[in-house]
């Protein structure tokens, strides 16, 4: 389940990485985005990486990290093709997905 | 010399990426297979599908009917072996090995048992994924140790591409999530540098650990200087599990096996065991081998136990706590043969690999690709640049057919024919021949699209061999539960669909356009 969790994790973290620059971002929302936005972006991401490796790390130090690399591999492959060929489906997945991440955790801790 | 870093190290990715690429190719696709060797094996074994993979007895249930079973039928043999079901292999194994008769060499005699009704299995004689497995390091048709010699130097010069890869595409990162489709050679670098970027990580660690696998080969002086009779006496030491005791000639009448295993359930009954080896058993020097499973930590020698048969008291312990650089010796290899993997990681370690398929692949593809653009209509075209045209389509699509055509041979070649594990491995390689005398004669875009089609057709008319030929099929494999059956036939199909798309993509476009190899399990 945790597990799960920092995939789903990683997986945004990936978004706001992508999010971050410039063509991806007019790719999915049409307009440019302002450079301290751009910002943000990164800054969560980063901040969301961490955490995804954190978790990860704390399930298990060796298999934790194992994960950790499938998981981006995964997310980078999955963004990549979204980008791609559907980058409006990102629209909707911006939204979805932390709050997807925000049930998930909360129905897991409750 | 280059005039400047960056271009050495452009002309060092391209010759070191070129000279290998086939090989790597070769190596990169059978080890990606190798993550569901079990998996493969059972697929190709259908006399084992009909047994439930749920064990309800206890270990020590399975154990004591083992050490029976071993007493009626075979007091006097050399060894006896009991392996215990696992989540991945649902058989109960029942083993032992004759004495040699004068100048012969004694072959095991074994006994595949359903484990919870004890009822005899014969499954057909496969190499099933262990094929794929052996391939990946120790080819085939040749020599092991000169075989294992050229791996070594295929994964050094992949651990070179890597990192001068890094260093020569620089914006890898920077266009991490970029693929722009439909434009030549521009896909194929993206491409390229999308599946190597997705998995660097685990790309540059199965590099380097694949070279830790092989290190006493590669680099047998430490354990040479440190032992006097070199990496032999160094495994002698590190692996005591392995040593075989000299025959007393004093009979043993009332062994303490199973004294010794209730003092093993005692003390650590946390530990599941994966198998039991006795070294003559009705000898008075006998030994019993307790193996201890290794579930999902990050090591790769299992626990060992040994136990005198005699007296019944614990003689010596293996691998139970390891120093630090046992541990990060076993460790890397673990990593690297991912056999701690739950299903979760373990398709997150195939979909890893298969992105170095197609790192490799597109590699292999550009190189040509520019090579060929840069000449004029009316040059002649080299010999060089026809030569890897050709072996790219061999190597590439032929790779994929093959192993379908395995596949077919596992379900056609009848069940009685002596010998027919060999057989299959002939027609694998009868099959790439054969790709390869075709891709010979026609390499161009043509030729990519009917290998295409030819893969198509084969991985998508395999699931349906497999329904005819056994008793199971997609749809009852998903409705029993056998996941790991109806992930291959799922598989299968999404390859055909690959391989499909494929065929549609060079049809469209005179140009092969970026071509994805998926492969499948």
């Amino acid at each position: 389940m945790m597990y799960l969790i920092a995939t789903l994790l990683c997986f945004t973290s990936f978004m706001a990485f992508a999010l971050a620059k410039t063509p991806h971002y007019k790719a999915v929302f049409g307009t440019r985005p302002e450079h301290a936005l751009s910002q943000r972006y990164l800054v969560a991401a980063w901040i969301m990486l961490l955490l995804t490796l954190v978790i990860d790390v704390s399930q298990a130090v060796g298999y934790g990290s194992l994960m950790f690399c499938g998981q981006m591999a995964l997310s980078v492959l999955l963004l990549a093709t979204l980008l791609s060929f559907r980058p409006n489906w990102m629209r909707s997945l911006f939204y979805l997905l932390p709050a997807a991440l925000f049930l998930i955790t909360v129905s897991h801790v409750a | 010399m280059k005039d400047s870093f960056f271009r050495s190290m452009t002309w060092l990715h391209t010759w070191v990426g070129l000279l290998f690429c086939w090989l790597l190719w070769l190596v990169f696709f059978a080890g990606t297979l190798s993550f569901f060797r079990q998996e493969i094996t059972l697929w190709s074994k259908p006399e084992l599908h009909l047994h439930n993979s749920e064990v309800q007895s206890s270990q020590q249930a399975l154990l004591n009917y083992g050490f029976e079973r071993l007493n009626t039928e075979a007091p006097d043999a050399a060894r006896w072996w009991i392996s215990l079901p696992s989540e991945r292999n649902a058989l109960l194994r029942v083993s032992h090995l004759p004495y040699p008769e004068p100048g012969e060499k004694a072959s095991w005699i074994n006994h595949n048992l359903a484990a919870d009704s004890k009822v005899p299995v014969t499954p057909r004689e496969s190499k099933g994924g262990s094929f794929f497995y052996r391939l990946h390091f120790d080819l085939h048709y040749m020599d092991r140790t000169t075989a294992r010699w050229i791996v070594c130097l295929a994964s050094l010069f992949m651990l070179v591409a890597l990192i001068s890869g890094v260093v020569i595409h620089k914006r890898i990162f920077k266009d991490m999530f970029q693929f722009r489709a439909g434009k030549g050679s521009r896909s194929w670098l993206d491409g390229h540098n999308l599946s190597s970027v997705l998995a660097l990580p685990f790309h540059l660690m199965i590099t380097y650990t694949g070279l830790i696998t092989l290190i006493f080969t590669l680099f047998p002086y430490p354990a040479q200087t440190v032992y006097e009779g070199g990496v032999k006496e160094f495994r002698k030491e590190f692996y005591p599990e392995r040593q075989r005791p000299e025959l007393s000639h004093q009979p043993l009448t009332s062994p303490a096996f199973t004294q010794s295993l209730d003092h093993f359930f005692t003390n650590w009954p946390e530990q599941p065991i994966s198998r039991i080896i006795i070294d003559h058993p009705r000898d008075a020097a006998a030994v019993m081998k307790i193996y201890g499973a290794n579930r999902s930590e990050i090591k790769d020698e299992q626990a060992v136990w040994l136990y005198s048969g005699k007296t019944g008291e614990l003689l010596n312990t293996a691998h139970l706590e390891n120093s630090a650089a046992a541990q990060l010796y076993g460790g890397m290899i673990a990593m690297h043969t991912g056999r701690l993997a739950s299903p979760g990681l373990r398709w997150l370690y195939f979909l890893c690999g298969l992105a170095g398929c197609a790192m490799i692949a597109s590699g292999c593809v550009m190189w040509a690709k520019r090579l060929r653009e840069r000449q004029k209509p009316t040059q002649p075209v080299s010999f060089g640049l026809k030569l890897v045209e050709s072996l790219n389509l061999a190597a590439i699509m032929g790779l994929p057919l093959a192993t379908a055509a395995f596949f077919y041979a596992n379900r056609l070649i009848p069940v009685t024919n002596s010998g027919r594990a060999d057989q299959e491995v002939l027609v694998f390689f009868l099959t790439w021949l054969a790709t390869t005398l075709f891709a010979a004669k026609w390499r161009n875009t043509q030729g990519w699209r009917t290998l295409a089609l030819v893969n198509a057709l084969a991985w998508l008319t395999l699931p349906l061999c497999n329904a005819l030929t056994t008793q199971g099929s997609l749809i009852s494999y998903v409705s029993n539960g056998q996941w790991a059956l109806a992930m291959f036939d799922t598989m299968a199909l999404l390859a055909a669909a690959v391989f499909f798309w494929q065929s549609k993509q060079l049809q469209s476009t005179q140009q092969p356009q970026r071509v994805r190899r998926e492969r499948t399990a």
